[in-house]
């Protein structure tokens, strides 16, 4: 029986839509044979004398009726991106144009070309050995990238970025547990770290060490991915949706003077400075009798909690009150910008009287002054770039997945140092190490985990 | 058809520890066995260190016990001195490692074997291994031109075939033995088409008693309350042998320079042999030279028996010639009036490639042959009598045509052992470490019972007797632990504010059960039965609850990685695909799953040269036809 790919796939893989332009792929042993038939080139020479990797005009035929003007893209395999002969085609046309060749090629008697199923072009290209898992779920990031930023970084995790900063990792780790494994293997050939504990704890804390840098590059590699969030927070009317309204240049959110017209969450996304964000405008924190005011307080306090960044604004003309002060206690310091808002409204000396808390980050602005957006988008930027874990262009992309490999591997590594200071038995350690480094190769598919592989691929869209 | 001299269910070629496990085994399941041997002065020979066990070989030593085998109590028996190395590592990596008096174990051996009905034990030596046309399996010819039929034969030839030994620039046929070396049998081996290969092992010094000074050397005791390696302890092995002691001793810088001037003198440095030599084992000129920073390297000497006068140097292996191994053995502590009694040497001799045999230690292509020990390409007597008795069990199962019997790596290390022979394959003799199994928490040298001997007894290799122990042993862990945690204490309670200060614990500040009391690691069983309701067990029922209950966490980790394990283990390979076409697959990857066939993607994975990567390619693959069968039979 035939064991294996033997068949030729095609698949529109340009969007859905009308765009300029639209492709289609064909991967396999029968695709030159097949855009033979649908392709004529300018030049009026025989597909077979065309370059094994070039780029031909020319037109695309139904039959003998011609479709459109088309480009042909030809590329013998094992040297192309699925490993097979692949032949795309462009064409001005849209769905119609595609959707008919499609249908020729696929009724094409002798050939048996068959649609392509979602990631099928990506499998055939792990299948032939043109990329890893890394690399593959790397492609799926690219194509679904929202900015610069995060393409760049899926594009540099398709070379293979991730999986150098993952073998760096674990191969001090092997190190590690290499010299607890001789301890235990050979006891009595006295080639064991003289040491012991003292510098396998050493050297633990330095891989744990390395890890939460590997993690805090990932955050940052998130932001990029998923925006930062921010959360726009405080008190009733102090300003809070102008603000935003005032970031985002458009009146996104109902302004009025009266207190608590803001009653549900707003999210909206933009690019400030290169950094994507993703803002949020809740409803002012009081105590209310309303319920659906109060569920709109509830939300506000969640969405709080897990902000990246909490713009806290202060209505200047109240200054800080109590309840400021309260409801800034449940805030992290680490997390939250205090905005002064409703400068323009108090008068000059009053300016210098402002109790500013010492160690709070902190700045003024009126947010329906036009210097405001350029005064917060500094700050936002400082905050950012000031974490303190920010190192320019050390930032890795994981997905969900990768994520929770990645802590899991962490987790795994607290444990084992845990056992050695505790003074426990080491090869209760050698367990916890051996779990981590099994964690490590879930991240680069160094360690095969079944159900993954195949789930890897139907996340993929159809044309990957 | 040409004449045979008899027939045998089996026939076992070799007596060392391989042989000797595989005939008994045979011969108890029921088959009517035959024994060849070169000489029956070389049955259970330990022509190495006098020593049996030590971390994961004696792990194996109690699976063989567990499962019906006689190495353990042969052991113990013989034993000199009994010690537990790695005490405080974790209870997987302890090693009972038992200094025998090697000619009593051989003495005993001899006994156990000639009072074994159904098996005899004939010296001859095996020269070819008879097949027919149809390379179908007939029997044995010995040098003396007897044919013998065998429905299965048994190769456990060891070190002896075509073995060469090598002490300086001298290379000559013999073996451990002196002269004797095993001729023919490779060259019909080979004419048969098996590949062979030349690997390489070697032996230090014997030293005459009288001329070491002990006073110079650290005295190495056993331990004062000697532990077993068998299960069951008799009188026979109830310690009637005095306890000999072993010395700790060092070479120094001198010993190195006279090593390091004489490398010319061995055939090994000149170029001349390569040998594939065990990396864990290395002579000491392989010492001084691989680990050139190191001034010193630590030395053992060991009795050899309690009537003899030769002691044993571990660690100091050589192939130098004599008079230059005379020269630095006397450089070290101890030893400057070292009287040699045998000098070390190197020996090559043939193997096998273990890749051509089955789980079962079968050849896969000549029904009924089975292979074992050092012949596959292991080092050391555990080791082989591991192989020897899986491979006379299954060949009694192969002649009452039932299932062979394969143990996992999750089962045992004698699993893991056999898996990473016919799977993984080897380029050097191979060890057993602890670090080769993944598993090792569960797979203690504490608990081989717990998981073997009701298989054993399944086999017909277990008494009743023994099993029923077995059983009671089990049903009190369970009880024990039930109790533990059924006793709550108080923070009250005098009693254990006693104990808590006496072992330096935390006061609990609540309630607490007796059982999390014991996840203690400062506490034992034994400091519980203070308090009421806590009963006396059988000491190995005691230790069973305080590693089950102290270990717990890990276990149940260690248990997780199994099922993880297990995953890829059913995932099986169908039998008809030619791996050639799997381009995505390394070159590598391709020609050795086509040429080993595993059997499911974890076997394949444990291939060397086939990478994760791979395996995500055949997981995927797998994926694929299952799905593309699915729609044709949906069609």
């Amino acid at each position: 029986m035939t064991d294996f790919i033997n068949d030729t796939i095609a698949a529109i893989i340009t969007a859905p839509g009308i765009g300029a332009m639209g492709a289609l792929r064909l991967s396999g042993p029968a695709a030159f044979a097949a855009a033979a038939r649908v392709f004529r080139s300018k030049s009026g020479r025989d597909f077979e004398e065309l370059g094994d990797y070039s780029l031909n005009y020319g037109g695309i035929y139904a039959g003998d009726s011609f479709l459109d003007q088309a480009l042909l893209l030809k590329m013998k395999g094992p040297h192309s991106f699925t490993g097979e002969d692949v032949a795309e085609l462009q064409c001005h046309g849209g769905p119609v144009v595609l959707g008919q060749l499609i249908e020729t090629l696929t009724a094409l008697p002798d050939l048996e070309i068959r649609p392509a199923q979602p990631g099928e072009f990506s499998q055939r290209a792990f299948l032939n050995g043109k990329m890893d898992l890394s690399q593959a779920e790397a492609v799926m990031e690219l194509v679904s990238a929202s900015n610069q930023k995060a393409a760049g970084l899926a594009a540099e995790q398709i070379e293979g970025a991730l999986s150098c900063r993952i073998g760096q990792l674990k191969s001090r780790l092997l190190n590690l547990l290499a010299s607890i494994e001789v301890d235990v293997d050979f006891p009595d050939e006295g080639l064991g770290d003289a040491a012991g504990a003292k510098s396998w704890i050493h050297q633990l804390k330095q891989i744990l060490s390395d890890a939460a840098e590997l993690l805090s590059a990932a955050n940052l590699g998130k932001i990029y991915r998923e925006g930062l969030r921010i959360v726009f927070y405080g008190r009733p009317n102090a300003g809070k949706s102008s603000l935003l309204n005032a970031v985002l240049q458009e009146p996104r959110a109902i302004v009025t003077p009266e207190p608590g017209t803001t009653r549900d969450t707003l999210e909206e996304r933009i690019l400030l400075k290169g950094i994507p964000l993703v803002l949020t405008d809740t409803a002012g924190i009081r105590e209310t009798g309303s319920q659906a005011e109060q569920a709109g307080v509830d939300r506000a306090r969640q969405m709080a909690l897990k902000a990246d960044l909490v713009l806290y604004i202060v209505d200047m003309q109240e200054g800080i009150t109590a309840e400021d002060g309260a409801l800034l206690q449940e805030l992290d310091k680490a997390r939250t910008l205090i905005v002064f808002n409703k400068m323009d409204l108090i008068e000059e000396d009053r300016v210098e009287a402002i109790p500013e808390a010492a160690d709070w980050q902190c700045c003024r602005l009126s947010a329906l002054d036009s210097q405001s957006l350029e005064i917060l988008a500094k700050h936002i930027k400082g905050f950012f770039e000031g974490g303190k874990n920010y190192r320019q262009n050390q930032e890795i992309l994981l997905n969900r997945r990768q994520e929770e490999a990645l802590l899991k591997a962490k987790a795994s590594l607290e444990a084992a140092l845990a056992v050695l200071e505790k003074g426990w038995p080491e090869d209760m350690a050698a367990i916890d190490l051996k779990q981590a480094w099994s964690a490590l190769g879930e991240l680069t598919g160094e360690t095969v985990q079944p159900a993954l592989v195949e789930e890897i691929f139907s996340r993929f869209c159809l044309g990957k | 058809m040409e004449f045979f001299a008899s027939e045998y269910d089996c026939i076992v070629v070799g007596a060392g520890h391989a042989g000797c496990e595989a005939a008994l085994a045979a011969a108890r399941l029921g088959l009517n066995t035959l024994m060849l041997t070169i000489s029956r002065d070389l049955i259970a020979l330990m022509p190495c260190n006098p020593s049996i066990g030590g971390p994961a070989k004696g792990t194996i030593v109690r699976e063989i016990d567990a499962l019906g085998g006689e190495m353990a109590i042969n052991a113990d028996a013989t034993a000199l001195q009994a010690k537990v190395l790695n005490t405080g590592k974790g209870p997987a990596v302890y090693g009972l490692r038992v200094q025998s008096d090697r000619y009593a174990y051989q003495r005993r051996m001899i006994r156990i074997l000639d009072s074994q009905p159904g098996l005899l034990v004939r010296q001859n030596m095996v020269v070819a291994l008879l097949l027919d046309e149809e390379r179908r399996l007939l029997g044995v010819e010995t040098e003396t031109g007897l044919r013998y039929k065998g429905k299965t034969v048994i190769l456990c030839t060891g070190t002896y075939l075509n073995s060469r030994i090598i002490r300086g620039l001298s290379n000559v046929p013999g073996s451990p033995v002196g002269q004797i070396a095993a001729w023919g049998l490779s060259e019909s081996l080979a004419g048969h088409g098996f590949a062979i290969r030349r690997f390489k092992t070697g032996t230090p010094p014997r030293i005459h008693k009288r001329s070491i000074d002990f006073s110079k050397m650290a005295l190495q005791p056993g331990d004062a309350q000697p532990q077993h390696f068998s299960f069951v302890v008799t009188e026979e092995t109830r310690r009637l042998l005095p306890d000999l002691p072993c010395y700790l001793t060092y070479s120094n810088q001198r010993t190195h320079e006279v090593i390091k001037e004489n490398l010319d003198q061995s055939l090994f440095y000149t170029g001349e042999l390569e040998g594939n030599g065990p990396r864990y084992c290395p002579s000491i000129e392989n010492k001084v030279v691989r680990f050139h920073d190191k001034d010193r390297h630590q030395l053992f000497v060991e009795p050899e028996g309690l009537d003899s006068q030769e002691y044993y140097f571990q660690g100091f292996s050589s192939a130098l010639p004599e008079d230059v191994q005379e020269r630095f053995l006397q450089t070290v502590a101890g030893m400057e009036k070292a009287e040699v009694l045998r000098c070390g040497y190197a020996i090559e001799y043939d193997a096998i490639d273990s890749q051509i045999l089955t789980h079962s230690l079968e050849s896969k292509d000549i029904a009924g042959l089975f292979f074992a020990g050092q012949i596959n390409g292991t080092s050391g007597y555990e080791e082989a009598a591991a192989q020897g008795l899986m491979a006379g069990i299954n060949a009694a199962l192969k002649i009452q045509g039932k299932e062979p019997f394969v143990l996992t790596r999750a089962q045992a290390y004698i699993g893991v052992l056999i898996d990473d022979l016919v799977m993984k394959g080897i380029t050097e003799p191979y060890r057993m470490l602890t670090s080769a199994a993944e598993y090792r928490l569960l797979l203690r040298q504490d608990n081989a019972d717990l998981r073997l001997t009701a298989l054993g007894y399944e086999l017909g290799l277990i008494r009743e007797e023994r099993y029923q122990a077995l059983l009671e042993k089990q049903h009190l862990i369970e009880e024990g632990k039930k109790l533990l945690a059924s006793l709550i204490l108080s923070p009250k309670d005098p009693l254990l504010a006693a104990l808590m200060e006496e072992r330096g614990s935390a006061m609990p500040l609540h309630g607490i059960t007796l059982l999390e009391l014991l996840r203690r690691p400062e506490l034992s069983y034994e400091d519980l039965k203070r308090f009421s309701g806590v009963p006396a067990y059988p000491p190995e029922v005691e230790e069973q609850i305080e590693i089950q209950v102290r270990y717990q966490g890990y276990i149940e980790k260690q248990e997780a990685q199994v099922r993880q394990f297990n995953q890829l283990e059913k995932k099986l390979l169908p039998r008809d695909v030619d791996y050639e076409s799997l381009k995505g697959l390394s070159l590598e990857a391709r020609e050795k799953l086509n040429r080993l066939q595993p059997y499911s993607l974890g076997q394949a994975s444990r291939i060397t040269g086939v990478t994760p990567a791979d395996i995500n390619v055949l997981l995927l693959f797998l994926e694929q036809r299952r799905a593309r069968k699915e729609g044709q039979d949906g069609l």
